[in-house]
Order: structure tokens, then C-alpha cells, then sequence
């Protein structure tokens, strides 16, 4: 791996941070945050489930990783105030305490159409309720998705010839607010004038640029058709990031580019480049070995699925539907 | 499922209906969206198209009803999915709808399938036996989601049947329904329904609705 710019991406001060994997190509983000709950699972602790109705359904038994027996990670909440958690839900929040950390899982997908709803009725209260101030926010995307790459090509953009990552970091500053709402103004007068044009779609997929990247990030703009940038714009005109002390500060987007397929080392290395990017790989109170990192931890729902083991005949699709 | 309460012998009624509709109204934004329009083909349901001129003939609503049948004092209710026409939504929004009707003295069970388990499963309020990665999406992973949300309030047993096929048009295979009919086939004793009858009257409703896999569904599909 090449020399990428990860020193000081993602410092969150020990501020409330939250981190969202959006359900995207091969599910990566799932994916990864599957193995990062099941590899810290001594620290993170469920805390909710979040209700919505905007997601698929899912019902399903509670997970473990496989050197565990049972499933730790609903241990305290389950031996907290006589809860009885048996199944594992569509929307998930888990906490670590000492690093004042979020991580949702969310396991299904959103509705067709409802993805507005589910970002102002769910996600946006939820960031209100837990005052958070860096929600991180991981993606993936592969070569087939027709939302990313006009992105680059539409200012025709060329990617820096040294870059051989498959990574990409922006982030956006929500205390800019003033500067991001003049540009917001000329893009969405850009983009109707375009559709009352009758242009087709590769037209109307914008790069926007709130985000900035890192140099050797393979995407240097988010497109309008990008779920980020339906997220970006609604937390941007939420209330939430109105300047106080008390309101979000920062978007930070984590995106890799991947094939699919079997994406189980991807989202190993994923987890991996998030660890680093937190700087979480030597911590003291965790299982890392000093240099090597982390040693993931599979989730049993992932045995006979996923990467790392023999496929079952029975399974040959993956917890997330 | 609906093979298990065959029509023409058990003593159905007609209760009543469940029924929904979608209404799709460009008229009605999502709010505090400010001066701000916006179109990236997130426009359906509540959302405002700027470049539709013709407003008022996008206005769309979609209905569906489903049966509330009685077999004595049970109550019957089946949702009928199909993953091509009706929007996961409707299964979200009946379940709560119904849990919020539902009285906690009741006994309920819960029928349904899924291509994700591997054997039949049957869970409640108490047990999960589900296994990882197994899971259940559709109708019945909302409703018994719907169920758990209050916390152990309400009481219900669950059987869970391995399917295949896409939601609406799952099929099931000659062991499940032996089993599903072994289950049920001794419940009617009481309305004086003799089980040897109740099975073959299964047997045949279940390859009349095209629900069936196996030797009966031959060389050719």
C-alpha cells in the first residue's frame, strides 16, 4: 500500500462521533463494521435499536463472534434493567464509552424512495439526540455504479497518476456553512435548468465539491446521485449544523472502490485503513499486537458465507439482504 | 399459507378487511427544505418534483386490501407480498398498525417463510432459534419486530419455514408441507373436520396456488 494520507483525517478529540455505514455495493460498510464491532467487542456495548419504518425488514438471531460462544456485544444491555434483546434488528446503535464512539449497523436497505424520509425522520434526530459532532459516514462503490464515476469525468478531472489507492477521504467542515449555501444556490439552479433541457441523466449528475479529499483519493467530488450527497444536503440544511456549541461540526466520508464478489478481505483491509485513519491500531486496552494491528474478528453469521471459509451449499448470499 | 385454512371445509367468515393505500401527492413537501429545490430522482413518495409541470396528474395512489377471515373464534389475517407490486412500506406500516390493534390477552401465531433459514424454525417471545446468518425479511421479520419493539408486552409463538423464491412467490417443498399439515391437521377435531380430509384438501390447495416444489413440479419448470 502506498504512502496514504491518513495522519490526522480523523481526530475527533474524543467528541461525540457516530459512525454510518451506508448500504452500498458489495455492502462493504456492513461488512466492516461487522468486523469492527466483533473485533472490539469488549468495548462496544449495544445500546438500541433504532425503529424505522423506511428500511426492509429484518429479524434475525444475535451475533457472535466465532471465538465467543454467545453474543457479547447484547451481554450488559441484556443484564441491564430485566431487557430481553433476542433478535438482532434492521438498525442497531452500539457505544464505546471511553472513546465517546457510535456505530450504527444498519443490516437492510432503505426502501425504495424513502431515503429522504429516513434521513430526517431517523438519522438526523438521532445526531440531535446523541450531540454528535463528527458523524463518519463509510461508502463503497464499484466500477458498474453509474453515480460515481461522471463525478470525475464531468470537470474532467484526471486522477493523480502516482495514486494506487482504492480509497477516498473527504471531509466537510460544516462550520463553513455560509460558503457551502452561495454554492449550493448555482447547483440546484445548474441542475433544473438541466432536467427542463430534457438531458438525460449523465447530465444531471453533478460533482459537487463540499467535500474536500485528500490528494490521492480516487474520487476528488461526490455526485448528486451519490447517497452522500443526499445526506450531506439534508444535514447541511437540518438545524443540526447551525452554529452552537452544541451542534455537528463535521461530515467525514470513508469511500473504497471494489469489485464484486466475495468482499470479505475487502472490508478486511476496509477495516483495517479505518482503524489506522482513527488510530486506534495500538491501543493499549485492546487485543492489537503493536505492529500488526488488530486481529478481525469474523462474526458467526458470517461462517459459510464470507471470505474466509468454505461455502455451505445451503447460503450462498450473505446476512444483508 | 393460505392452503392450510382451505375455504370449502373449514368454516371460514369474512370478518373484514385490511386496507391500504399509498397516496403519492407532489403538493405535499417534506418541509423545511427552505428556498431550495431539489430533483435526484428521490421523488416518490412525498417528495416535490421542480421540473414536473403537470402536477396534479402525478397525484397517484395505490390500494390494497387483504381478508380478515374467522374460523370460530381465531382470527385469520393473511398478507399477501409480492416484492414486484407492493412496496415493502405497506408491510412495515400494517404490522405497526396491527401490533397497535392487537389486545395483549391473545394468543397469536405467526406463520411464515423464509429463503434464508435452513429448517423449519419455530421461535416466540422467549426462544430464538434462529441461527446465524439465518434471517427473516418481509411481512412477518416486520410484524415480529413490531412485536418485540414493546418489550416482552406481547406473547407470541412463531413457525418459520424455509422457502425459495422471491417474496410473494416463495415455494415450498413436500417435507415442509407434510409438516406444516402434521402441525394443523388435529387443531380442526373440535369443528369436527376429520384430519385425513383436511390433509388432502391441503394437498391439493397447495398445488392449485402453485406453491409447491419438488416431485409434483416435474422435468420442466
Amino acid at each position: 500500500m502506498t504512502s496514504f494520507q491518513t495522519d490526522n483525517f480523523i481526530d475527533t478529540n474524543n467528541e461525540t462521533t457516530l459512525l454510518l455505514p451506508l448500504v452500498s455495493t458489495g455492502n462493504v460498510p456492513q461488512l466492516s463494521v461487522d468486523l469492527m464491532l466483533h473485533t472490539l467487542a469488549p468495548q462496544y456495548q449495544f445500546i438500541k435499536d433504532i425503529h424505522s419504518n423506511y428500511l426492509h425488514p429484518f429479524l434475525g438471531p444475535l451475533d457472535y463472534s466465532i471465538d465467543q460462544s454467545k453474543p457479547i456485544l447484547y451481554e450488559e444491555f441484556n443484564n441491564n434493567n430485566n431487557n430481553t434483546k433476542k433478535f438482532s434488528s434492521n438498525l442497531e446503535l452500539f457505544y464505546n464509552k471511553s472513546k465517546n464512539f457510535y456505530i450504527l449497523q444498519q443490516r437492510t436497505p432503505i426502501i425504495q424512495g424513502y431515503l429522504n424520509n429516513f434521513f430526517k425522520e431517523i438519522i438526523i434526530p438521532l445526531l440531535t439526540n446523541l450531540n454528535v459532532k463528527t458523524i463518519i459516514i463509510l461508502d463503497s462503490f464499484g466500477s458498474f455504479d453509474d453515480s460515481f464515476p461522471h463525478a470525475i469525468n464531468h470537470n474532467h478531472r484526471v486522477l493523480p497518476s502516482s495514486s494506487n489507492e482504492v480509497y477516498s477521504l473527504g471531509s466537510c467542515n460544516l462550520n463553513n456553512i455560509n460558503e457551502l449555501s452561495s454554492t449550493f444556490d448555482s447547483i440546484m439552479n445548474l441542475n433544473n435548468n438541466n432536467n427542463t433541457n430534457n438531458h438525460n441523466n449523465y447530465d444531471s449528475n453533478f460533482g459537487i465539491d463540499w467535500f474536500k479529499f485528500t490528494e490521492d483519493s480516487i474520487q476528488q467530488e461526490i455526485s448528486t446521485n451519490q447517497d452522500i450527497f443526499k445526506i450531506a444536503y439534508h444535514l447541511i440544511n437540518s438545524n443540526i449544523s447551525t452554529p452552537s456549541s452544541s451542534s455537528l461540526n463535521e461530515i467525514k466520508y470513508i469511500s473504497c472502490f471494489i469489485h464484486e464478489g466475495d468482499n470479505s478481505f475487502d472490508a478486511k483491509l476496509f477495516t483495517e485503513t479505518i482503524f489506522k485513519l482513527l488510530n486506534w491500531n495500538n491501543d493499549k486496552d485492546t487485543n492489537s499486537s503493536s505492529n500488526q494491528g488488530f486481529v478481525l474478528k469474523t462474526p458467526v453469521s458470517w461462517k459459510g458465507v464470507y471470505g474466509f471459509n468454505s461455502v455451505s451449499t445451503a447460503f450462498d448470499e450473505g446476512l444483508y439482504i | 399459507m393460505n392452503p392450510l385454512f382451505p375455504e370449502d371445509l373449514l368454516p371460514l367468515v369474512s370478518v373484514s378487511n385490511i386496507s391500504t393505500t399509498l397516496t403519492l401527492n407532489p403538493d405535499q413537501l417534506m418541509g423545511n427544505e427552505g428556498k431550495h429545490s431539489w430533483n435526484y430522482n428521490e421523488n416518490f413518495p412525498n417528495e416535490f418534483d421542480p421540473s414536473d409541470k403537470d402536477m396534479k396528474s402525478s397525484e397517484k395512489s395505490y390500494d390494497f386490501n387483504f381478508p380478515i377471515f374467522a374460523i370460530d373464534r381465531t382470527l385469520v389475517i393473511s398478507i399477501q407480498e409480492n416484492f414486484l407490486k407492493i412496496s415493502p412500506i405497506f408491510s412495515n406500516v400494517i404490522s405497526q398498525t396491527l401490533v397497535q390493534a392487537l389486545p395483549l390477552n391473545k394468543e397469536i401465531l405467526i406463520l411464515g417463510t423464509s429463503d434464508r433459514v435452513a429448517v423449519m424454525r419455530k421461535i416466540s417471545n422467549e426462544i430464538d432459534t434462529l441461527e446465524p446468518p439465518e434471517f427473516v425479511t418481509g411481512f412477518i421479520g416486520s410484524l415480529i419486530t413490531e412485536l418485540n419493539l414493546h418489550n416482552a408486552k406481547y406473547n407470541f409463538d412463531a413457525i418459520i419455514v424455509p422457502s425459495e423464491g422471491p417474496t410473494g412467490f416463495e415455494k415450498l417443498n413436500l417435507t415442509i408441507m407434510q409438516d406444516l399439515i402434521d402441525i394443523f391437521k388435529n387443531e380442526w377435531n373440535y369443528l369436527n373436520i376429520d384430519s385425513k380430509v383436511y390433509t388432502e384438501q391441503c394437498y391439493r390447495h397447495w398445488k392449485l396456488a402453485g406453491a409447491a416444489i419438488g416431485a409434483q413440479s416435474g422435468l420442466y419448470i
